[in-house]
């Protein structure tokens, strides 16, 4: 890992504002990702991780307000940039996402070359016929043949489509690419030949990555670091290998036990009971407290801090001394 | 062990709309052809494959929610579609369904006592609102929603996903039935309450002897609870056997880079390369020989005219490809 992260999440608390309150969807998280870096995200739906999308890319719905926090990007803090300012030097030229289905927000009646084209040409000064060329060379990246570009979406299958979203997606040359769910919606074979290509470019461009999904093992196949996110907050981080093979929270360890593993020794599946909480109003102390085996009454008072196992190995749980999870 | 359910020679064809003033003939799409397997009493059989491989609407035929355009299905040795009045209501008691969606399969304006009750209802179960009290009440427990005080008054919409899929589970449960259709039971869920899902089946099997057909494009969890599995493709099966030999060892090059392409937690065993080519794609039209052999990585002229059978390359294990090989 090279000195200074790319991206650094600080203290970040996103609310929404709803009937009754604030829906606590991120609050008080703290992220980190390196150049040349494939991070993972995984949570149960509802604990927030979507909103950390939306927040760092900056496409939040009205309802929301940040109330604390930076992300730094390069060192500099987005939170203060204006939108005019974010749109035009950092959203899809530093910081691109791919959302699940997001193949279906491809115009219909416009050719796939032409909508890469106008995005090329909305954000930088070049020739039209350049632009193809740049367009061309994209769905050759992503393994779609460049004839193809006079295409219009409907002639594309889903996975092709998701492929032209994400030449889409780095027709600015980003440094940081969000993938939110991006092959949730697709077969397992598709999924494979883009999880493989997102490795891929990994490797030629030196993008770095957020693999965001409630598929434990596809982003855990996929990622250097593992980040699990409980109810707003990040519980558990460190490299995939000290998550999947020495998990300390709890929590971890349940979500790890409930998880099939086809090429592992057949067992019984275990679950977690109960349901995440309710953001309008979370559980006292750990969050976790009300679903965890292991609770006693500092649990449920005080808020556990993120302390250290190993250098990169991080965990946030009051009883990691005196329990044993196996 | 004896059959509980036989399948010969299934095939339904959806016929296609063209344009309204076209003369070419009628096409169809052939969701189903020439299926043949049976179901023992008592196992998880499990079907998987694609999305357009088949397998929802052979689940449908399964329980007489569609016609077949030919073919025979034998339940309790007895052609499903040859029942009388009497014989089909008991059949549709003993042959029940659970869906994807929770949410969608269970009526939001109902409680979840009214949600399971209507079912028994219409069979004449118990006699009596107390009657039927007791019986919903001890199976939520069975279920593992305990105490049941605490769910037979909510809706749908105060209860999470593993939850409500549980409350289907017992609105099946509950008129005691022979054989479930479970289609993508938890694939709306979330991994963490999946489980509870899985083994409430699993408990349902031993207590009461509940013989499934598990429908999923879950491999891994094909592997945790099937005894036995079909893999289709296009309509067709292309391979079956024993569920942890065939996706340890597939023989087919399609069950193969399926198996291939799914992902697992463990850091150290990546997905590798998949051997295959395009997309699954609908054919109107039979076409000769195999209908892998455009996207698979060993097609030769004789997969491209000759149809492959389904034959028997290890023990319970059989295959349709001309390129298999016991070993392989």
């Amino acid at each position: 890992m090279s000195a200074a992260p790319l991206l650094k999440v600080n203290n970040l608390k996103m609310y929404y504002s709803v009937e009754g309150g604030w829906v606590k969807a991120v609050d008080g998280l703290f992220l980190d990702i390196y150049r040349n870096e494939c991070v993972g995200i995984v949570g149960e739906s509802g604990c927030g991780k979507s909103s950390l999308a939306l927040t760092i890319i900056r496409v939040l719905p009205s309802n929301s307000k940040i109330f604390s926090g930076e992300i730094l990007f390069e060192g500099e803090n987005m939170l203060e940039l204006s939108e005019e300012d974010f749109r035009k030097r950092i959203r899809w030229k530093k910081i691109s996402i791919v959302f699940q289905g997001a193949m279906n927000s491809l115009n219909p009646v416009i050719t796939i070359g032409d909508q890469i084209v106008e995005t090329i040409l909305a954000h930088e000064n070049m020739s039209k016929k350049e632009a193809w060329e740049r367009a061309e060379n994209l769905l050759r990246l992503v393994g779609i043949d460049p004839k193809r570009a006079k295409s219009y979406p409907f002639e594309f299958s889903g996975g092709m489509k998701q492929r032209a979203m994400i030449a889409m997606a780095l027709a600015l040359n980003p440094s940081l690419l969000i993938a939110d769910e991006m092959t949730t919606a697709l077969d397992v074979i598709i999924q494979a030949q883009i999880i493989n290509l997102v490795a891929e470019l990994k490797r030629g461009l030196n993008l770095s990555s957020i693999i965001i999904s409630h598929d434990i093992p596809l982003v855990f196949s996929s990622s250097d670091r593992i980040f699990i996110m409980y109810a707003g907050k990040i519980v558990e981080h460190g490299s995939t290998e000290e998550i999947y093979y020495s998990p300390m929270h709890p929590y971890t360890f349940l979500l790890l036990d409930s998880v099939p593993d086809i090429r592992g020794k057949r067992r019984t599946l275990g679950f977690i009971e109960g349901a995440p909480p309710n953001l309008l109003d979370p559980p006292t102390g750990c969050r976790f407290h009300p679903r965890c085996p292991f609770t006693i009454d500092i649990c449920r008072k005080e808020e556990p801090e993120m302390s250290t196992v190993s250098f990169s190995h991080h965990v946030a749980c009051h009883r990691i001394e005196e329990i044993t999870l196996s | 062990m004896s059959d509980l359910v036989r399948v010969s020679d299934l095939r339904k064809l959806f016929p296609v709309r063209t344009g309204l003033f076209s003369r070419s003939k009628r096409k169809y799409i052939y969701a189903v052809d020439e299926v043949s397997f049976s179901i023992h009493e008592g196992e998880i059989f499990c079907l998987v494959g694609e999305s357009g491989s088949g397998k929802t609407t052979t689940g449908r035929l399964l329980l007489r929610l569609e016609r077949p355009t030919s073919g025979e299905i034998l339940f309790e040795g007895k052609n499903i579609y040859s029942l009388d009045k009497k014989e089909l209501k008991e059949f549709r008691r003993r042959a029940q369904m659970i869906f994807q969606d929770p949410f969608s399969s269970l009526d939001p304006r109902m409680s979840v006592f009214d949600n399971i009750c209507e079912g028994l209802i219409i069979h004449k179960i118990g006699s009596g609102r107390e009657e039927r009290f007791n019986i919903v009440s001890k199976a939520l427990e069975s279920v593992g929603l305990y105490p049941p005080e605490n769910f037979l008054f909510k809706y749908p919409h105060e209860l999470s996903g593993g939850q409500l899929q549980r409350i289907a589970i017992v609105s099946a449960l509950v008129l005691g039935p022979k054989f479930i259709v479970a289609d993508e039971p938890v694939s709306m869920l979330d991994m963490s309450t999946r489980g509870s899902v899985v083994k409430t089946m699993l408990d349902l099997r031993r207590n009461m002897n509940v013989t499934f057909l598990l429908i999923t494009h879950d491999l891994g969890l094909v592997k945790y609870i099937g005894d036995r599995v079909a893999v289709m493709y296009l309509g067709k099966i292309v391979e079956k056997g024993p569920a942890e030999d065939l996706i340890d060892a597939p023989y087919h090059p399609y069950s193969q880079a399926l198996i291939s392409a799914v992902p697992s937690p463990d850091p150290n065993k990546k997905i590798g390369e998949v051997r295959v080519k395009g997309d699954i794609t609908m054919s109107l039209e039979v076409a000769k020989g195999c209908r892998f052999a455009p996207r698979c990585t060993l097609a030769n002229d004789k997969c491209r005219e000759e149809e492959p059978e389904l034959i028997e390359l290890s023990c319970g294990h059989y295959v349709a490809c001309h390129e298999a090989r016991a070993g392989n």
